[in-house]
């Protein structure tokens, strides 16, 4: 573990002060739980609380923690009510269980640290947290003065997320440099930029219904969703088998036989990456020229509807979007589009569900705009076991209202996240409205998980950027680039509150921050006070009083202290959310400006973009099998999420490695024509990078796409050097990082490559 | 409860192969990497664009006849009266016959112990009234644990054994499978974290 028991023992004095309160706990088929009064004082004694684990995968389930002599000794998940298919216990994945192994990997980082070597080459040496602070403050202090606060960059990563107050995700690092006056902020997400932007064109907001809703729907179409794999809202992956059992119909449509496909399909439809509007367009073509569709609904509800059948029938481009015209372009027989579109437009409730991936390409926001507009076609939308084709990644639960910590005041400019290498790399002179010359990564692995990772290399090795610092728990491969690397301690480690799906957690600190680590806020509140607005920052308020101020807001915490020994107050998940019940059933306009579902859009007309129709149509990807880059990369490229890690987190984790390989997803056809044999190492490669990795030569995944999930390490033979081979299956090496043309999104499914033997 | 054999119920149809009962398993028995007293294994079969694959999730089966207990030189292995088959680690001496002998293989050897090690039910939760780990982790719902005879007679399409698994006349596991249609079909391979074996 790297600390001996010896030390968490001198620790377990501190812990006096600390928010070690006695759960009080109804336990039904639950563990022991002694007091921590009693425990904690003793030695030997096994205590046990309660926690959330706060993570960015979609779920947010119930973490125990079993605690002795101040080390955690092993997990629980949540067993403080007994279980309900209609509220279930919020458990936890393997993950959660694997956490433990987390807190106390080898590679924590345990004292801050200066660089020595250069940029990226992981070299540092021990400095001690006051001169970690100065250093920090001078720097600040220096380039505000030199070049203005937008010069100062807010890398704010998911590593911390949906809690109270140590939220790292649009939450600390914005609040500290607006308070220090400005700084250049992101926007957007890598998750969900494109339809971020573009599906309330469509709905007008993002509204999410609740996963029981399910539980009435008779047909399902998984497009691109993953819930076997991707939370997607704890128990998400449950509700969904209960739709089964209910007799629900699944079509699950990926280029991969996911385990979703695997465990829920009754057809798999494999799809090229990247033509999923054509196959939508397809399917709107078979319902409309057989009028199959909702009239009434379509009439009713929404606007724009013949602009678009013109598109579908092809009276505006002489194309009519026949099964036939896009079964060359998506890989799926007309047969089976005819046949789905023919099934989502006669059996009702139905729900086109969508995950993130389709809208993580070239144009993504078409994909965003198209789902809603098939679902419309249908009448699915507002109604109870419906759905409107929302792509997410979580679905929808009963909120308590709790208000987040304030924000005061404006960043100096604002970016969609996913542009900071060419941001870096460019400044004013590549049309930004910013030159950055420093950067504060927070909770962020932004290196490893943006696109085109070698680019990101020379963007932090850029003269330009005169300071990098970095917050982290692990050496990462972000971290190995920063010149000020702070050791951040875990969730386990400070008090807090989560917002778990269904429920509010209050998060006790449960052992103490290990080696010197400390939170986010609390380097902030030092560094704050060295250019004198820590009464701003803290607003002379201690971290208790500002979780109990923010409690207060909820509708469903208790008073603050009966809440710290409860733990975990919960709503009720079986009262379903539908997203546009109001609108469908009682009349409320849709928040959009004609009040109804724009299928086409006169903002988006008004915008005059020509990549940016008004109605979502099939446009071709630049890197796809069309592009004459095709010739020499002849594979689609995709790196969808793994169970095993969310994003980049715990791949540092053996237990989670070792439940699979992390490997090439490569079609057996595909594998043979280059001799390519189930275990080989391989080189996958384009202009961008080469990646070695073994290859898993299955069936799951169709000929001419290979899949490599994302967030793995990324592991360089020459570290610090850009184009170095990556030996650990970093997929971004290989990924594009230029922006869908609309929202300025990510677009990292659309990439192309070749893969040979090594 | 005493007299009678408990044992696990695995909804092989539920099943999503999260691994979130093998981690927890993991957790709860503080095992290092290589032993995985609890696994899901992905059984994989059929052709693109036709393929299939289930996970069975599974640990030691608590069989009416262990041959573990029998080819223990030592006497490491004891049954108790419910059922469960208990490895006593403090008397293994490493020979690993264990390991070879059981046709589940749910006895393996720790190299960072030098002995073997496997599931024991998790006898020290379920003598306190409570559910074994992975059962309690399982995300589906898709485990249970309790007397052989209530879970078959709560599932009754419930099979002791599948046609990827060995003969359970070896044993006679104290198991039961909710079966799904592609259980019937041949598989290709039968994937075992990073190991994967042709069939």
């Amino acid at each position: 573990m790297g600390v001996s028991r010896r030390t968490f023992l001198a620790w377990s004095g501190l812990l006096g002060g600390a928010a070690l309160v006695a759960p009080s706990l109804g336990l039904s088929g639950g563990g022991l739980v002694e007091t921590a009064a009693e425990a904690a004082g003793e030695e030997g004694k096994e205590a046990a609380y309660y926690t959330a684990c706060a993570r960015n995968c979609g779920s947010k389930c119930i973490l125990k923690a079993y605690v002795k002599d101040g080390v955690i000794t092993r997990m629980g998940s949540d067993d403080a009510v007994a279980d309900d298919p209609n509220n279930p216990q919020l458990r936890m994945c393997l993950r959660g269980w694997s956490y433990r192994k987390r807190v106390y990997a080898p590679d924590r980082l345990k004292y801050p640290m200066k660089r020595v070597g250069k940029r990226g080459e992981g070299k540092f040496e021990r400095i001690s947290w006051d001169e970690a602070f100065d250093l920090y403050a001078q720097w600040l202090k220096e380039v505000k003065a030199q070049f203005g606060p937008g010069a100062i960059y807010c890398m704010d990563g998911s590593g911390s997320i949906d809690l109270a107050l140590h939220s790292t995700w649009r939450q600390l690092g914005p609040r500290f440099f607006r308070m220090y006056g400005g700084g250049t902020e992101q926007t957007l997400s890598y998750s969900s930029g494109a339809r971020t932007v573009a599906t309330p064109y469509t709905l007008g907001n993002l509204a999410n219904s609740s996963a029981p809703t399910f539980r009435q729907t008779k047909l399902m179409l998984m497009w691109g969703w993953n819930p076997a794999e991707n939370g997607m809202g704890t128990n998400t992956a449950y509700f969904l088998r209960q739709a089964k059992e209910r007799g629900c119909k699944v079509y699950v449509i990926d280029p991969r036989f996911t385990d979703t496909a695997a465990s829920y399909a009754d057809v798999w439809v494999p799809l090229k990456p990247g033509t999923d509007v054509a196959m939508m367009s397809a399917m709107a073509w078979v319902i409309i020229n057989e009028k199959l569709q909702d009239q009434g609904f379509v009439e009713k509800y929404t606007e724009g509807w013949q602009e678009w059948f013109d598109y579908i029938t092809g009276k505006e481009d002489g194309q009519p979007k026949t099964p036939e015209w896009a079964e060359p372009i998506t890989g799926v027989q007309a047969n089976l589009i005819r046949q789905m579109a023919r099934e989502y437009a006669a059996v009702k409730p139905a729900a086109l569900v969508m995950g993130l991936g389709p809208q993580r390409t070239a144009y993504g926001e078409q994909v965003a705009r198209c789902g809603p507009s098939l679902a419309a076609l249908t009448g699915n939308i507002g109604i109870l076991g419906g759905y409107h084709a929302l792509m997410n990644w979580m679905m929808a639960f009963p909120s308590d209202g709790m208000k987040t910590l304030p924000m005061p005041g404006k960043p100096t400019a604002a970016l969609p996240c996913n542009q900071w290498p060419d941001l870096f790399l460019k400044g004013k002179s590549g049309g930004y409205p910013v030159d950055i010359h420093m950067a504060v990564a927070t909770g962020a692995n932004y290196l490893n998980q943006g696109g085109n990772l070698n680019k990101a290399i020379t963007a932090l090795q850029n003269e330009g950027l005169k300071y990098f610092v970095v917050h982290e728990q692990f050496m990462t491969p972000t971290a190995k680039f920063a010149d000020l690397l702070l050791p951040i301690n875990s969730l386990f480690e400070r008090m807090d509150i989560a917002h778990a799906n269904g429920a509010a957690v209050f998060m006790p600190q449960i052992i103490p921050s290990l080696y010197e680590s400390k939170s986010d806020w609390e380097i902030m509140t030092q560094v704050a006070r060295r250019l004198g607005f820590e009464q701003e920052w803290t607003g002379g308020k201690t971290e208790e009083a500002w979780l109990k101020e923010l409690a207060a807001t909820s509708k469903l915490i208790p008073d603050w202290e009966t809440f710290k020994k409860q733990q975990i107050v919960r709503l009720d998940l079986a009262t379903p959310i539908v997203a546009f019940k109001e609108q469908v059933q009682d009349g409320k306009p849709f928040p959009t400006p004609s009040g109804k579902i724009e299928i086409s859009s006169k903002r988006i007309k008004e915008a005059n973009n020509p990549k940016m129709p008004a109605v979502p149509k099939y446009i071709a990807d630049w890197e796809s099998p069309g592009d004459p880059l095709a010739q020499k990369y002849p594979l689609q490229f995709i790196a969808p999420h793994s169970k095993q890690r969310v994003h980049s987190a715990f791949h540092n984790v053996p237990w989670v490695r070792e439940v699979e390989p992390h490997a090439l997803w490569i079609n057996p056809v595909d594998a043979a024509s280059r001799g390519i044999q189930n275990d080989d190492t391989i080189r996958i490669f384009n202009d961008r990078g080469e990646v070695h990795i073994i290859a898993w030569v299955t069936e799951r995944i169709m000929p001419g796409v290979v899949a490599l999930t994302e967030g793995a390490w990324y592991d360089p033979e020459e570290p610090g050097k850009p184009g170095s081979i990556d030996r650990a299956g970093c997929a971004n090496v290989l990924t594009s990082d230029r922006p869908t043309p609309f929202a300025g999104a990510t677009s990292q499914h659309t990439c192309l490559v070749q893969v040979a033997r090594r | 409860m005493a007299n009678k054999q408990l044992g696990f119920f695995i909804n092989v149809e539920r099943c999503i192969g999260c691994h979130a009962c093998e981690v927890a398993c993991k957790d709860k028995n503080d095992l290092e990497v290589g032993p995985r007293w609890r696994r899901v294994r992905i059984v994989e079969g059929g052709a693109y664009p036709k393929p299939f694959a289930y996970s069975i999730s599974m640990a030691c089966n608590h069989c009416k006849d262990p041959i573990c207990v029998k080819v223990c030189p030592v006497g490491a292995y004891t049954k108790r009266e419910d059922g469960l088959v208990i490895h006593d680690q403090s008397r293994c001496i490493g020979c690993r016959y264990c390991t070879f002998a059981c046709p589940y293989a749910a006895p393996q050897f720790d190299e960072s112990k030098g002995k073997a090690g496997k599931c024991s039910g998790c006898h020290d939760l379920v003598d306190k009234g409570q559910e074994p780990i992975c059962v309690q982790a399982c995300i589906l719902r898709a485990l249970e644990f309790g007397p052989l005879e209530e879970l078959q007679q709560k599932h009754p399409g419930a099979v002791q054994s599948l046609p990827v698994l060995p003969d359970p006349k070896v044993t006679d596991p104290s198991v039961r499978l909710q079966p799904r249609p592609e259980v019937n079909s041949r598989p290709a391979r039968i994937v075992d974290g990073h190991r994967t074996r042709q069939v």
